[in-house]
C-alpha cells in the first residue's frame, strides 16, 4: 500500500458497451487542428469505437467527446504522424487506425461551431492498405531519415514486417529461420535501425538500409547485432537520452531492461510485482545536458511506480482499478498529466497527490489481547466493584460519603406566624388557626462529582415542609446550595415527633449508591403554649437525670418557654394543635427542687411524645456535649445494662391502659372501614345489577319503579361513600394518636433501666410511625413482632427457646384475633414495667450503700450542687424508697408522693409486688433483693438467642 | 398570491423530481428506503448486512435499486445510506474476519465512491453467521445493477457527437420504440446550420447531421428542461433547454414548414410529460434469472479450479521502524487537517522532477522528504 494517490482530473466511461480495451487502445496526439493545440486523447476498442477525446476541465463535459464512431473492425493500434506527403501544414498529423487485416490513414478535420457543441470532427479516409496477413502491431519513423514525413512498418502476426514508404510503395520483409512470435518492433531514429525481439527471446536490432536493401539483394536479414533478454517481453520502447546515445527500454513479465542502441545493458532491474504497462520518456532535451530519464511502470494491482533510470523515485495507488494503457500528455490546463485507459474502458487523466492517502478501512478488532494489559484493566474494574460493594469498613466508608456531600441542616428555636398559607397551600381549616411556623436551612456542598443526588425531608405526620424533595443531575464538584425551608402545620393532627430528617442520597458516576441522614428538632412553641400548669392528672410519669452534665431544670429543656436563667419548677404546656374548641390537652411537667427528677403529667396520652422527646433528646445530647460516655454503636452485649440509664431514667410506669385505649380506638376504626368498603362493596354490586336490569328491559315495559330503586340505591351508594371518606379521614386521626401513644411508649421504655438489649429488640418492634395498609391494618403487621417478644427473646417467661408457644399463635393467624392481640401487648408493658422496677430497685439499693459509704468523703470534697443533691436524695431514698417520685416543687408533697406511686402502673392488677414492698431497713432490702433477683431470672430469659431471619419466617409462613 | 403558491409548487414538485438518486451519497435521510424517485424499483434486496465502516453492530438490509444502493439499519430507524451507481468508483467482494470472536471470516463488500471530491469508503459485511452464505455471491447482484447503469448511460446522459448512429440509421436501445422520424432539420449551432434529422423515441430525442454521422445529438427526456418554440435570426425555431446535469445546454433547431415544427413540438412535449411519469433509467434485472446464472457459471468454475489464490496467505514479517521524522510530522498535520486547507480547488501543477502533473507540496516540504521515508525495498509492497 503505497502512501500516495493517483488523483482523478478528469474521467470518463468509453463509450464501447460491450468493448475491451489494452495496451494498444490509447493513444495522446495532437492532430494540427488550431493553433494553441493541446493533445487529444484517441481510443479504439477491440470491438471498433474510435473516440477522440478533448479534456477542457476538471471533469468531464458531454462537450468533450468530439467524435465517437463504430468501424467495421477491432482496432488493434492507433498512431498519429505525418502519413500523407501532401500537407501544407507541418503541424498537421493524421491518424492511422490499425485493424487486423488494413490500416486506415485519416485526415481529421475540425468545423468549428457558434457554441461548443456546435463543433464537429470529421474523419477524411486518406488511404486504406489492406494487408494479406493479419496485423499484429505498426511500428512509425522518419525511416532512413527522412524529412517531413513519416513511414510506418506493419509487423504481421507471423513476424512478417511489412513497410510502406512514400505514397503507395510498400514492401515485405520475411525473416528468414526459424518461426517468429509476434513481437513488437520499435524504430530508433539515431542509427536508423529496427530492434526486434526473435523467439529465441533475443533481441536482434536490424539496420533500415539492410532491411530496405535485402529485398533487393535477397540476402540473408542479418541482424547488426543480439541480445539475450531471456524472457517475454511486454512493451518496448526506445528513447533517446543523449546526443550520442538511445536507450531501447524492454518492459519483460519480471524485469524491466534498459539497453543502449549497441546492444549494451544499461540496466535491468527486476520486479517484484506483475507489471502491466510502462511509458518512458526524458524530461528536458537529449540535445541539452540534465536530460533525465523517467519510466513509469503500472502493476497490476494499480500501482504506478516512477523510476529514474534504475532508481525508484516515487510510488503511488490507483483507487479505482488497476489501467492497462499509460500515456503522458499535455491536455488543457494540465502539463504532464497521465492518462490511463482500464480494461473496461475507464479512460482517466489523473495526477500526483502530494497529501499521503490514509483513508483506509481501520482494521476492527484486530488489536492482539495484550495479557498485562488486560490483567490491569481487570484489575482496575475489580477495584472500581470492590470499592462500591466492599461494606467490611463501614464506618470509613461513611465517614466518606460524609465527606463527599456535607450536609448541613438547622432549625431556628424561634417561631414565626408570618407563613403564606396561600402560596404554600395550607387547608383552609388548618390556616384559620393561624399556627406558627418554623424556618429551617439547609446547606449542601458536594465535594465530589456526582451522577444524580436526591434529598428528600421527611417530616412527621401532620407537619409540612416548604420543600420536600430536591433531584439534581450531574453535579459537578464544588456545588453548593443554600435552601430556605418553611415548617407548618399541614393537617390538624397530634404530632408525635419535633424531629425531621433530611436524607440524602446520592450516586457516584461509578454507580455507587451512598445515603446520608442528618435531623434537627422542631421549636416545641410551633405546638404548644405556655399555660398554668395543672396539680393532677390522669397519668404521671418520673423521669430521674442521673447524668452530673444536665442541670435538672426546666429551663434546661424548655427553652422556648422559659427563660434561661428561670427557676421555674413547674410548666404548663397546652397542645396548639389540633386545638379543638372543648378540649384543652395540657401538660404539666415539674422538676423538684431538690432532687434531680422531673414529673410530667397530663391527661392525655398525645401530649406527651413531643415532650418526653425533647426531655430524653435534650439529656442526651448535653452528656453527649459534656463528651463523657459515647453512645457508640457496639452491638450490645448480653446483660449490659441500658446506657441510657446512666444519663437519665424513667420510673418504671407505663400508661398502658391509655395506650391501649388508642390502639382500641384505631382497631375499631380499622373494623369500620372494613365493614363500610364491605358495605359499600354491596352496594355497589346492587346498584350494577340494578343497572343491567335497565339495559336488559325491553322499550315498551314502565321503568319508573326501577328508575326509583337506582336513584334510591345511587343516593345510599353516595351517603355510605361519604360515611367511608369520613371514616378514613377519621382514622389518620386515630392514626397520628396511635403514633404519639407508641411513642409514648418509646420514650419511656427507652429510658427504663432494662438490658440494652431488651430495650432495642422492644423499641424496634414499636415502630413510629404506625403504618395502616389496605390489606393489613397495623395491629395485624404488629401482631407477629409482639407475638414474638411475647414467646421469644428476653421477656419470655419460660427458658426453653421452643418455638411450641409461636407455633400455637401462628395456628390461628389466618383470622387475626384482637384480643390476643391486645392480651399480649398489655403483657408485654406489664413484663417490661416489673423487670424494669425490679431491676431499678436493685441498683438503688446498690447506690444507697455506695452513697452511704462514700457521703463523708463527698462532703469533704465539697463537690458540687449537684451531687450534693444526689447524696441528698440517696440519703433519702435510703431511709424512704418512696421519695424516688417525691416533688418538692409541689406543694402537697406528701399527697402526690404516696398517692401516685400506689397508682402508678395500675398496680392493682398487674404490678409486682416487689415494687410496692415498704421496706425501709436496708438489710430486709438485701434481702429481698436476693429474692427479687430469682424473680428477676424469672422473668427474663438469660439465654435467649433470636431466631435467625429463617427461621422466624419460615415459622411465621412468611415466604421470603 | 395565488400565483406565487403556484409557482412554489411547481418549484417543489420541481424539486422532487430532479433526480438525485444515481449521482449523490447520502446518510441518513429520512425515511429513505420508503421514498424511492419515480421509476426507481428495488430489483433486489440482501439481508443480514452490517454497515461495518459506520453503523458496525447493526444488522440492516441492502437494497439494490436501478438507481442506486440503499443500506438501512433494522436497529435505528434513522441509519440508511443511499450510494448512487453514478459515485461509485470501485467495488470489489472480500473475506474478512470482523467478527473475532467466532472466527468466521464473512463476505463483505468493499465500496469506493467519490463524492463532491471526497471519497468514501463502505464495507457492508454480511452478518448472518450462515456458513452456507459464505460461499454464494450474495453482492452478485449489487456488483451486476452497478455494471448494467454503466453500460446503460444513453437512457441517461446528454450524448454529444457519439457513435449512435449506422449507416443513416439510429442504433436502437433495448426497450426503446421510435415514434416519429423527422428529416430536414437545421441545427442551428454553427453559422451555416447543418441540416439533419430528429429521431423521436420513447427514451429520448435523436439528432444527427446528414453529412456527418458522427455530429449527432442523443437527449434522453431525462435531461431535458425545458422546450420551446421562440423566434430566431432564422426564423421561429424549436429551442431545447437541457438539463444543469446535461451540460446547460440550449439546442436550437429549425425545421420548415412552421407547421411541421409546431407538430414536432406537441408530440415532444407529450412524450416529454409522459416519460416524466415513466421514467426508464433502461436498467433491466432480473435478480432470480442472475442467480440462476451464476449458480451454473459457479459450479463450472468450482469444477475448473480447486486451486485459489485467495486460499493462501501470504507471510511477511518484515518490519521497519526507520521512519523519518519530517514525514512524521507532515502526517499529524496531514491527518490534524492543517495542511489540506483546500486541497480540493488546488490545480495541480507540473513536476519537473517526476516530470507528471502533481499537486503541489504543501509549503516547507520538498519532494524528497515525502519520498525518502521508505527504504527502497517497502515501495512494492
Amino acid at each position: 500500500m503505497s502512501l500516495f494517490n493517483v488523483c482523478s482530473w478528469w474521467s470518463v466511461q468509453c463509450g464501447d458497451i460491450a468493448g475491451e480495451y489494452d495496451v494498444a487502445s490509447l493513444l495522446c496526439a495532437r492532430f494540427g487542428l488550431e493553433a494553441q493545440e493541446k493533445d487529444y486523447i484517441v481510443v479504439g476498442s477491440q470491438s471498433g469505437q474510435l473516440s477522440i477525446y478533448y479534456p477542457h476541465a476538471n471533469g468531464f463535459d458531454a462537450t468533450d467527446l468530439l467524435l465517437e464512431t463504430q468501424l467495421a473492425a477491432p482496432i488493434i493500434g492507433l498512431h498519429a504522424g505525418k502519413f500523407s506527403g501532401n500537407v501544407r501544414n507541418e503541424n498537421v498529423n493524421q491518424l492511422g487506425v490499425l485493424l487486423p487485416n488494413a490500416i486506415v490513414i485519416y485526415n481529421v478535420q475540425a468545423l468549428s461551431g457558434l457554441a461548443e457543441y456546435g463543433a464537429q470532427l470529421k474523419l477524411q479516409l486518406q488511404a486504406e492498405h489492406k494487408f494479406q496477413r493479419v496485423a499484429f502491431s505498426m511500428c512509425q519513423g522518419h525511416f532512413g531519415q527522412v524529412k517531413g514525413r513519416e513511414f510506418f512498418c506493419v509487423v504481421h502476426l507471423d513476424g512478417t514486417l511489412t513497410f510502406y514508404e512514400q505514397d503507395g510503395i510498400s514492401y515485405e520483409c520475411r525473416f528468414p529461420g526459424q518461426r517468429c512470435l509476434p513481437a513488437p518492433v520499435v524504430y530508433c531514429q539515431r542509427t536508423d535501425s529496427f530492434f526486434r525481439l526473435n523467439a529465441t527471446w533475443h533481441l536482434q536490432c536490424y539496420t533500415y538500409q539492410d532491411l530496405s536493401h535485402s529485398l533487393v539483394t535477397k540476402s540473408s536479414y542479418q541482424p547488426i547485432w543480439s541480445q539475450g533478454i531471456g524472457e517475454g517481453i511486454l512493451d518496448m520502447r526506445v528513447v533517446q537520452l543523449k546526443e550520442s546515445c538511445s536507450y531501447i527500454m524492454i518492459l519483460g513479465e519480471r524485469n524491466f531492461i534498459c539497453l543502449d542502441d549497441n546492444g549494451k545493458f544499461n540496466f535491468i532491474l527486476k520486479l517484484d510485482y506483475a507489471p502491466k504497462c510502462f511509458f518512458s520518456f526524458v524530461v528536458g532535451y537529449y540535445f541539452e545536458p540534465g536530460a533525465r530519464l523517467i519510466t513509469a511502470i503500472v502493476s497490476d494491482a494499480g500501482k504506478l511506480h516512477i523510476y529514474e533510470e534504475a532508481n525508484i523515485i516515487w510510488a503511488a495507488q490507483w483507487q479505482e482499478s488497476a489501467p492497462v494503457a499509460i500515456q503522458r500528455s499535455n491536455v488543457q490546463n494540465i502539463a504532464g498529466s497521465i492518462v490511463t485507459l482500464t480494461a473496461t474502458g475507464q479512460l482517466n487523466v489523473g495526477y500526483l497527490g502530494a497529501q499521503p492517502y490514509q483513508f483506509q478501512v481501520n482494521p476492527l478488532n484486530v488489536e492482539e489481547l495484550s495479557f498485562a494489559q488486560a490483567h490491569k484493566q481487570l484489575q482496575q474494574l475489580e477495584d472500581e466493584i470492590k470499592e462500591s460493594v466492599d461494606i467490611r469498613d463501614m464506618d470509613a466508608l461513611n465517614q466518606q460519603a460524609v465527606d463527599q456531600v456535607r450536609l448541613s441542616f438547622s432549625i431556628q428555636q424561634e417561631i414565626f406566624d408570618d407563613l403564606d398559607t396561600l402560596l404554600l397551600d395550607v387547608p383552609a381549616d388548618v390556616a384559620v388557626k393561624e399556627l406558627p411556623s418554623a424556618k429551617g436551612q439547609l446547606k449542601i456542598k458536594v465535594k465530589a462529582e456526582l451522577a444524580e443526588l436526591q434529598l428528600v425531608i421527611q417530616t412527621p405526620n401532620g407537619v409540612r415542609c416548604s420543600q420536600e424533595t430536591l433531584s439534581l443531575m450531574n453535579v459537578a464538584p464544588g456545588n453548593t446550595r443554600d435552601i430556605s425551608l418553611d415548617f407548618y402545620m399541614g393537617e390538624l393532627l397530634h404530632v408525635h415527633s419535633t424531629r425531621v430528617e433530611v436524607f440524602a442520597s446520592f450516586v457516584s458516576p461509578r454507580g455507587i449508591p451512598r445515603v446520608i441522614q442528618q435531623s434537627a428538632y422542631l421549636p416545641l412553641s410551633m405546638f404548644y403554649r405556655s399555660c398554668s400548669p395543672q396539680k393532677a392528672a390522669g397519668i404521671k410519669l418520673t423521669y430521674s437525670i442521673t447524668s452530673k452534665h444536665v442541670p435538672p431544670k426546666l429551663a434546661t429543656f424548655f427553652a422556648e418557654f422559659l427563660e434561661g436563667e428561670s427557676e421555674a419548677h413547674a410548666l404548663g404546656l397546652q397542645l396548639l394543635c389540633p386545638g379543638l374548641d372543648k378540649l384543652t390537652e395540657v401538660i404539666t411537667v415539674v422538676a423538684a427542687k431538690n432532687s434531680n427528677r422531673l414529673r410530667i403529667q397530663s391527661d392525655y396520652v398525645e401530649t406527651f411524645a413531643m415532650v418526653l422527646e425533647r426531655i430524653v433528646e435534650t439529656t442526651l445530647r448535653l452528656d453527649g456535649d459534656a463528651g463523657l460516655l459515647k453512645m457508640d454503636k457496639k452491638k450490645p452485649k448480653r446483660g449490659v445494662l441500658n446506657r441510657c440509664v446512666e444519663r437519665i431514667m424513667a420510673a418504671p410506669f407505663m400508661p398502658t391502659q391509655p395506650i391501649l385505649h388508642r390502639v382500641d380506638v384505631h382497631h375499631e376504626t380499622q373494623e369500620n372501614i372494613r365493614q363500610q368498603t364491605e358495605q359499600l362493596e354491596a352496594l355497589w354490586q346492587q346498584f350494577k345489577t340494578l343497572q343491567r336490569e335497565l339495559q336488559e328491559q325491553s322499550e315498551s315495559e314502565p321503568k319508573e319503579a326501577l328508575t326509583m330503586q337506582i336513584e334510591a340505591n345511587y343516593d345510599h351508594l353516595i351517603l355510605e361513600g361519604d360515611k367511608l371518606v369520613e371514616i378514613r379521614r377519621d382514622e389518620q386521626r386515630q392514626r397520628s394518636d396511635l403514633n404519639c401513644a407508641i411513642s409514648l411508649a418509646k420514650w419511656i421504655i427507652q429510658a427504663l433501666n432494662l438490658e440494652e438489649r431488651v430495650v432495642n429488640v422492644v423499641s424496634s418492634v414499636l415502630s413510629v410511625p404506625v403504618e395502616d395498609w389496605t390489606e393489613l391494618s397495623w395491629e395485624e403487621s404488629m401482631a407477629p413482632g409482639i407475638d414474638m417478644l411475647h414467646h421469644f427473646g428476653p421477656l419470655m417467661r419460660s427458658k426453653s427457646t421452643s418455638t411450641h408457644g409461636l407455633l400455637d399463635g401462628n395456628s390461628g393467624r389466618d383470622s387475626f384475633d384482637y384480643g390476643r392481640f391486645r392480651r399480649h401487648f398489655v403483657t408485654l408493658f406489664d413484663r417490661i414495667v416489673r423487670l424494669a422496677s425490679s431491676s431499678t430497685d436493685e441498683q438503688k439499693t446498690k447506690q444507697t450503700q455506695m452513697a452511704n459509704a462514700d457521703q463523708p468523703q463527698v462532703v469533704q470534697d465539697e463537690i458540687g450542687n449537684m451531687q450534693r443533691m444526689l447524696g441528698d436524695s440517696s440519703v433519702a431514698r435510703a431511709g424512704k424508697p418512696h421519695l424516688s417520685s417525691s416533688l418538692e416543687a409541689v406543694e402537697d408533697e406528701e399527697e402526690y408522693d404516696e398517692e401516685d406511686l400506689r397508682d402508678m402502673g395500675y398496680r392493682k392488677d398487674y404490678g409486682p409486688a416487689a415494687a410496692t414492698a415498704d421496706t425501709k431497713d436496708t438489710q430486709q432490702q438485701q434481702q429481698q433483693q436476693s429474692q427479687r433477683q430469682g424473680k428477676r431470672s424469672e422473668w427474663v430469659n438469660e439465654e435467649f438467642e433470636l431466631p435467625t431471619t429463617e427461621e422466624l419466617f419460615s415459622d411465621l409462613g412468611i415466604w421470603w | 398570491m395565488f400565483k406565487n403558491l403556484e409557482i412554489i409548487s411547481k418549484m417543489d414538485s420541481l424539486h422532487q423530481e430532479l433526480l438525485w438518486e444515481d449521482r449523490e451519497v447520502k446518510f441518513d435521510t429520512p425515511h429513505l428506503h420508503n421514498r424511492l424517485h419515480i421509476g426507481e424499483k428495488i430489483l433486489d434486496t440482501v439481508c443480514h448486512i452490517e454497515d461495518s465502516k459506520g453503523n458496525p453492530g447493526d444488522t440492516g438490509k441492502l437494497l439494490v435499486t436501478n438507481l442506486r444502493i440503499i443500506w438501512h439499519s433494522l436497529v435505528h430507524k434513522k441509519f440508511n445510506l443511499s450510494i448512487g451507481y453514478a459515485r461509485i468508483a470501485n467495488m470489489s467482494t472480500r473475506m474478512v474476519h470482523l467478527h473475532t470472536k467466532n472466527r468466521i471470516p464473512s463476505q463483505a463488500l468493499y465500496i469506493l465512491a467519490i463524492s463532491n471530491e471526497t471519497r468514501f469508503e463502505f464495507l457492508f459485511t454480511d452478518v448472518s453467521g450462515e456458513t452456507a452464505r459464505r460461499d454464494q455471491p450474495i453482492f452478485a447482484s449489487v456488483s451486476d445493477v452497478h455494471h448494467l447503469y454503466q453500460r446503460t448511460f444513453l437512457y441517461r446522459d446528454l450524448k454529444l457527437r457519439g457513435a449512435i448512429v449506422q449507416a443513416g440509421q439510429l442504433i436502437l436501445l433495448p426497450d426503446e420504440r421510435v415514434f416519429s422520424e423527422v428529416q430536414g432539420v437545421w441545427n442551428l449551432s454553427s453559422d451555416q446550420g447543418n441540416l439533419g434529422s430528429f429521431v423521436v423515441t420513447n427514451i429520448r430525442l435523436v439528432w444527427f447531421a446528414d453529412a456527418n454521422e458522427t455530429f449527432n445529438i442523443s437527449l434522453p427526456y431525462l435531461q431535458l428542461d425545458n422546450l420551446r418554440i421562440r423566434e430566431s435570426k432564422y426564423g421561429p425555431a424549436l429551442v431545447i433547454q437541457t438539463a444543469e446535469t446535461g451540460g446547460n445546454y440550449m439546442l436550437g433547431f429549425r425545421i420548415d414548414p412552421v407547421e411541421r415544427l409546431n407538430e414536432l413540438f406537441k408530440e415532444l412535449c407529450s412524450l416529454h410529460t409522459i416519460y416524466k411519469d415513466q421514467p426508464n433509467f433502461g436498467i433491466q434485472y432480473d435478480p432470480q434469472d442472475a442467480r440462476q446464472r451464476l449458480a451454473a457459471a459457479a459450479e463450472e468454475a468450482a469444477q475448473a479450479t480447486q486451486f485459489k489464490i485467495d486460499n493462501y496467505q501470504e507471510l511477511d514479517e518484515r518490519q521497519e521502524r526507520e521512519i523519518n521524522t519530517k514525514l512524521n510530522k507532515y502526517l499529524a498535520a496531514g491527518s490534524l487537517g492543517i495542511l489540506s486547507t483546500d486541497q480540493t480547488t488546488v490545480e495541480p501543477i507540473y513536476c519537473k522532477e517526476l516530470g507528471f502533473a502533481m499537486e503541489p507540496i504543501p509549503n516547507g516540504y520538498k519532494l524528497q522528504d515525502l519520498w525518502n521515508v521508505l527504504p527502497t525495498k517497502m515501495i512494492d509492497e
